[in-house]
C-alpha cells in the first residue's frame, strides 16, 4: 500500500494489529503514540521475550519493559519444522512473508494479544496499555517490517538467527576472553564448511 | 580485529604491518625458533610451511583442518562488516591458501603486471566468487585498477572461456589495448561496428569486446553461453526496467562481474538494479527491498536498516576508496585512456589528411607552416568534431573524447574530489566550460585562460583551492598554467589533448603536484585511437623510431619528415592495435 508507515511486511503487520484493532472504538490516543515512536523512541531493545523501549518526550523520559510469552513447546516445534524449510532465507533477518499464513494456518500466532502483553511502564498514567507502551509497540512494528526476522526472535526459545547461521563466523558474545590466545574454539565444524565448487568436482 | 576488552571479547584496533601475504607466508615459514612465539603465530608458521610447500592443493586440506582445530581465537580475530563476529578458523586458512596460490598464479601465469597488494586480494577476492558461480561487484574508487583486477582474474582462470566484456563504447578501445598489454595470451576480439563477425566457436581464452548497445540487440551475443561477463561502467545498468538491464540479466553466463566506481550514484535501487544481474536474489524482491531498507533508511536514518544493508552486500562487493589503499600508492598514478572517435570525427579526420595532402606542402618555411597548421586541425578534431559555431552547446556522441572526459569528471565530482583539465587550444577550453556546467549540474566550470586579467586568475586560482562551494573543475590553458600557480587542492590531473613536448605536460602537471599534496595525485592522459596522437604516444612509448620525436620537440621534428614519412603519422589507422 502506497505511503503507509507501519507494517509494511506481513510480520509487521502482525504486531500491528494487535494495536490497531480493527473491531471495537477506535483508540483516540493511537495518532499520539504513533508520532512518539517516530521521533521520541531514543532506545529500543529487542530480545527473546523482552522488549524494552525509552521514550524521551520534552523533558521527561520513560521507559516501558514488556514481556512477550514465548510460543509453548509444540509450537515451538511446528515453529522450528517450517523454518526449517526455509534456512536459505534467513540471511540478514529477511523471513518471507508467506510463512506468516504457514503460521497462522498451523495455529501459530506471530503476534501477542495486546491483552496478554505484561507491560511496566514509568509514567503514571492509570490506563493500560499507556501511550508509551503503545508507542514503543509501534516502534516494535517498524524493527519487525526492516528485519522480521525479529518477530521469530521474540517468541521463539531460540533464536532462528544463530542457529541458521553460516559457522564461516563465530560471534565475538561466544568467545571466551581467557583462552583467547591459548585455546581454540572447538565448537565449529570444518566438515560442514563452505559450498562446493561448481567448476571442477574435487 | 577483535581483542580482550577487560573481561570480555570485542572489536578494537590492533597495530598492525601490512604486507604482502606471499611475503609474510615466506616470513613465517622461515622462523627458526619457535620458543617465543605464541600459539596463533605458531599456528601461521606451521601453515605456512604447509601451504608453500606443495603446490597442490587438495593434499594440504587434512594438515589445514588439523591446524583450524588448534588455531585460539586471536589467531583469526578478523571481524565481520558489522564487527559482530569473527571469521572461524578454516574459512581464514582457507582463503589463506587460496590467496597464496592465486597470488602464485599472477606471479608466474599470464599476467604481465606488478599488482599492487590491495590489486592481488581483489584478484583473489573475484576468483573466490566465480569458482562458486557467483556474481560480484568490484566498486573501487577510479585510478586504483578495477579493469587490470578484472584481466588479472580473465588471465589466471583456470577454464577457457569465452569471457564476454560490455561496456561503453568509448571504452571499447582502451579495454581492447589494456588486455593486450598486460594479457597477450588472451585472444581479443572487438565485436562492433556494422561489420562485425562473431564465428560460431571461439577459440580458448578468448575475450569478446561488445557495447551495451549491442547487447541489447545482437543474438550472436544472447545466444551464447559466456564464462564470464564483465559489465564495465555497470551505472548504466541502474534501472531495473530498463531494456539493458534486462538484457545483461538473461544473458547467459557462469559469473557476471560488475564494475563501477559508483555503484550508487543517486538512490539505493540503483544498488538493487545491479545486485539484479550478479547477484540476483541476494536483496530480496524489489518491492521488498525498498519496504524493508529504503524506505526506513531514507525516511528515519535507520541504523537498522543501514546495517541490515550492509551484511546484504558485504560479501558481493569489494569496495576500496582511495584514503584505504593510500598506503599501497605511490605519489602518482599516471594512466593513458584511449577514447574512440565518432563516425563524425572519423570523415572529418580523413577529409583534413586527404585535403592537405592533395595540396601539398610545399618546401622550404612554407612547408613547416602547412605541417604545423594540419596537425594542429587534425589534434583539434580529436578533440571535437570542426568546425564549430561558436555559442553552440556541445552534444553527446560528437566526440568520443569529450564523452569520455564528461564521465570521468562526473566521478570524480561525485567522490568529491577536485581536477585540473588542461588544454592547449582556447576554443576547447570555452568548449569544455560550457560542457561541464551542464554535465555536472553546475552553474559554471571556469576556464582559466591567458587573456584574463592577473586579479580574475588570482581569484580563480584562490576559488578552486580554498572556496567548499567552487566547482570541482578548474580548465586550464597552457600558456596561462606556466605561472606560478599553485593547485594542490587537485587530486586528480585530466590532460585533454597532448602536448607534443612531454616536458611541457610535466610542468603543467607539477601545478599540483607539489609538495603540500598529500593524496595520490592521479594524472590522465586522454589520447584517440588511431589518430596522429596514437602515433605520437607509441613513438614516445616505444622509445626507438623518431629519436628527435623523443627528446625534443616533436612538432618541429615533424615538420622535417618527408611526406611519406609524414603520412603514416598521421594518417588515421583504426586497425592497428
Amino acid at each position: 500500500m502506497p505511503g503507509r508507515r507501519f507494517g509494511v511486511t506481513a510480520w509487521g503487520h502482525a504486531w500491528l494489529r494487535t494495536i490497531e484493532r480493527t473491531t471495537g472504538q477506535p483508540d483516540l490516543r493511537l495518532p499520539r503514540a504513533r508520532a512518539l515512536s517516530q521521533r521520541h523512541v531514543t532506545r529500543l531493545a529487542l530480545g527473546a521475550q523482552s522488549i524494552i523501549g525509552t521514550i524521551a518526550d520534552g523533558s521527561t523520559e520513560q521507559v516501558v519493559s514488556i514481556r512477550v510469552g514465548a510460543w509453548a513447546d509444540a509450537e515451538q516445534a511446528t515453529a522450528e519444522a517450517l523454518l526449517a524449510r526455509q534456512s536459505d532465507h534467513l540471511g540478514a533477518g529477511e523471513v518471507p512473508d508467506q510463512l506468516v499464513d504457514e503460521f497462522t494456518a498451523a495455529g501459530l500466532c506471530v503476534a501477542v494479544p495486546l491483552d496478554d502483553i505484561e507491560a511496566v511502564c514509568t509514567c503514571r498514567s492509570r490506563t493500560t496499555p499507556c501511550t508509551h507502551t503503545l508507542a514503543t509497540l509501534y516502534g516494535v512494528v517498524l524493527r519487525i517490517d526492516e528485519r522480521p526476522l525479529t518477530a521469530l526472535d521474540l517468541r521463539m526459545r531460540q533464536s532462528p538467527a544463530r542457529r541458521g547461521q553460516d559457522c564461516d563466523w563465530l560471534a565475538l558474545a561466544d568467545l571466551d576472553p581467557s583462552t583467547f590466545f591459548t585455546r581454540s574454539v572447538q565448537r565449529f565444524n570444518p566438515n560442514t564448511a563452505g559450498p562446493q565448487e561448481v567448476s571442477t568436482p574435487s | 580485529m577483535a581483542g580482550v576488552i577487560g573481561d570480555r571479547v570485542s572489536a578494537t584496533e590492533v597495530e598492525a604491518c601490512i604486507t604482502d601475504l606471499a611475503d609474510a607466508a615466506t616470513a613465517f615459514k622461515t622462523l627458526t625458533r619457535v620458543a617465543p612465539l605464541g600459539v596463533s603465530a605458531r599456528m601461521w608458521r606451521q601453515a605456512s610451511r604447509a601451504v608453500l610447500r606443495t603446490g597442490n592443493s587438495s593434499s594440504h586440506d587434512d594438515v589445514l583442518a588439523t591446524i583450524a582445530a588448534a588455531m585460539p581465537p586471536a589467531g583469526h580475530a578478523v571481524l565481520s562488516a558489522d564487527e559482530s563476529a569473527v571469521m572461524a578458523p578454516h574459512v581464514l586458512l582457507r582463503n589463506f591458501e587460496r590467496s597464496l596460490s592465486t597470488a602464485r598464479a599472477l606471479r608466474t601465469g599470464n599476467l604481465r603486471a606488478r599488482l599492487r597488494p590491495y590489486q592481488a586480494h581483489g584478484v583473489c577476492w573475484l576468483h573466490d566468487r566465480v569458482r562458486f558461480g557467483r556474481g560480484a561487484v568490484l566498486a573501487d574508487d577510479m585510478g586504483l585498477g578495477k579493469t587490470l583486477q578484472v584481466i588479472g582474474l580473465l588471465a589466471t582462470r583456470q577454464r577457457t572461456g569465452p569471457h564476454l566484456v560490455v561496456c561503453p563504447t568509448s571504452l571499447l578501445a582502451n579495454w581492447r589495448r589494456e588486455i593486450r598489454r598486460f594479457a597477450p595470451d588472451l585472444a581479443v576480439v572487438q565485436y562492433h561496428g556494422a561489420e562485425r563477425r562473431l564465428p560460431d566457436r571461439l577459440a580458448a581464452a578468448t575475450v569478446v569486446i561488445a557495447s551495451y548497445s549491442l547487447l541489447r540487440t545482437d543474438e550472436a551475443i544472447r545466444g551464447r553461453a559466456w564464462d564470464i561477463v564483465v559489465f564495465d561502467e555497470a551505472q548504466q545498468l541502474k534501472n531495473p526496467a530498463s531494456q539493458v538491464t534486462k538484457a545483461a540479466s538473461a544473458i547467459q553466463a557462469t559469473s557476471r562481474i560488475a564494475v563501477t566506481g559508483t555503484p550508487v550514484e543517486n538512490n539505493l535501487d540503483e544498488l538493487w538494479s545491479i545486485f539484479s544481474v550478479t547477484s540476483p536474489g541476494t536483496l530480496g524482491a524489489h518491492s521488498r527491498f525498498r519496504q524493508r531498507i529504503v524506505r526506513p533508511i531514507q525516511e528515519r536514518r535507520s541504523a537498522t536498516a543501514a546495517a541490515m544493508l550492509v551484511s546484504l552486500v558485504e560479501p558481493h562487493m569489494l569496495r576500496r576508496t582511495k584514503d584505504q589503499v593510500a598506503g599501497d600508492l605511490p605519489p602518482r598514478v599516471d594512466s593513458t585512456v584511449v577514447c574512440t572517435l565518432s563516425p563524425e570525427q572519423v570523415r572529418g579526420y580523413r577529409q583534413a589528411v586527404d585535403r592537405a595532402f592533395t595540396a601539398g606542402f610545399g618546401s622550404g618555411f612554407g612547408r613547416r607552416g602547412r605541417i604545423l597548421a594540419l596537425l594542429t586541425e587534425l589534434k583539434q578534431i580529436c578533440n571535437y568534431p570542426t568546425p564549430h559555431r561558436e555559442g553552440e552547446p556541445p552534444a553527446p556522441g560528437r566526440s568520443g573524447k569529450f564523452d569520455r572526459a564528461c564521465e570521468m569528471l562526473g566521478q570524480i565530482a561525485q567522490d568529491g574530489e577536485r581536477a585540473l583539465v588542461f588544454t592547449q587550444y582556447r576554443g576547447m577550453g570555452e568548449l569544455l566550460s560550457s560542457g561541464l556546467a551542464a554535465a555536472l549540474d553546475r552553474a559554471a566550470v571556469p576556464f582559466l585562460h591567458g587573456g584574463l586579467t592577473v586579479a580574475q586568475r588570482d581569484r580563480l586560482v584562490r576559488a578552486f583551492q580554498e572556496d567548499e562551494d567552487a566547482a570541482p573543475v578548474l580548465i586550464l590553458s597552457l600558456r596561462a598554467a606556466g605561472f606560478g600557480l599553485n593547485l594542490t587542492r587537485a587530486s586528480n590531473v585530466l590532460h585533454y589533448d597532448r602536448w607534443w613536448n612531454p616536458a611541457v605536460e610535466e610542468q603543467a602537471t607539477a601545478r599540483a603536484h607539489r609538495i603540500g599534496q598529500r593524496c595520490t595525485l592521479a594524472v590522465y592522459r586522454l589520447i584517440t585511437e588511431g589518430t596522429v596522437e596514437d602515433h605520437i604516444e607509441r613513438l614516445h612509448r616505444e622509445k626507438h623510431g623518431l629519436a628527435e620525436l623523443i627528446s625534443g620537440d616533436t612538432a618541429a621534428a615533424l615538420a622535417t619528415l618527408p611526406d611519406r614519412q609524414l603520412r603514416d603519422v598521421v594518417d588515421l589507422d583504426l586497425t592497428r592495435t
